[in-house]
């Protein structure tokens, strides 16, 4: 039982009352409950292959692509473990560039050459300063044919 | 991509300076090994995981257990 507070009792509102309820359960899932000691493993789990060389750093890396639908963009995650301390250093994520952008970069390398002719002479610093600036990714100086 | 001394077919978008990781491994500053996605704690960082398996690999990557 637990008292969600001061409340009128839903069984006779007129009269102002302690309300108590039940908390509602969640359906039976079949999860264990989560303690502090760390979760068994299966049985049939398969061990962690052990490297001969315990005074080098150990990297893990794996990639994801396109969990992010709205940018398109893969996820690689790297966690890093130093196996003589048992400590394992903070994660790391990788958003990588979308397709998209990475073909428009090649498109802007490949036109990179002809800037001088395409712009005046007087904004040559200034278009070569901003598409440094913005590596290449922004569609502002698009050459019109 | 390592293992292929040229850019193939599936790598040849990737910048060149990524295939700095060829030089690295000829140098034997680093060593590949595959392991199943089952033991591969990046995996509870990438993809969406099971009960058993996020509480594993979370578990790992917080020093509880090697």
């Amino acid at each position: 039982m637990f008292v969600h507070g001061l409340r009128e009792c839903p069984k006779c509102p007129k009269h102002g009352a302690l309300g108590c309820s039940k908390p509602e359960l969640g359906p039976d899932n079949g999860l264990l409950q989560v303690t502090d000691s760390p979760v068994p493993l299966p049985d049939d789990f398969p061990t962690t292959p052990a490297f001969d060389d315990h005074q080098h750093l150990i990297g893990y890396v794996d990639a994801a692509h396109a969990n992010d639908l709205r940018n398109c963009r893969s996820t690689t995650g790297m966690p890093f473990f130093f196996p003589m301390q048992q400590l394992p250093t903070a994660p790391n994520y990788n958003l990588s560039p979308p397709p998209a952008q990475l073909k428009l970069n090649l498109l802007l390398l490949s036109f990179l050459p002809k800037l001088h002719v395409i712009f005046a002479s007087s904004s040559m610093n200034l278009v070569t300063h901003n598409l440094v600036q913005h590596q290449f990714t922004t569609t502002m100086y698009w050459p019109s044919k | 991509m390592i293992n292929s001394q040229i850019p193939t077919e599936r790598s040849r978008h990737i910048d060149i300076q990524y295939f700095a990781i060829q030089t690295w491994k000829e140098n034997g500053d680093i060593i590949m090994h595959h392991i199943p996605g089952i033991l591969n704690p990046s995996d509870d960082l990438t993809k969406p995981l099971g009960w058993v398996l996020h509480s594993c690999h979370a578990r790992r990557l917080m020093g509880h257990y090697n």
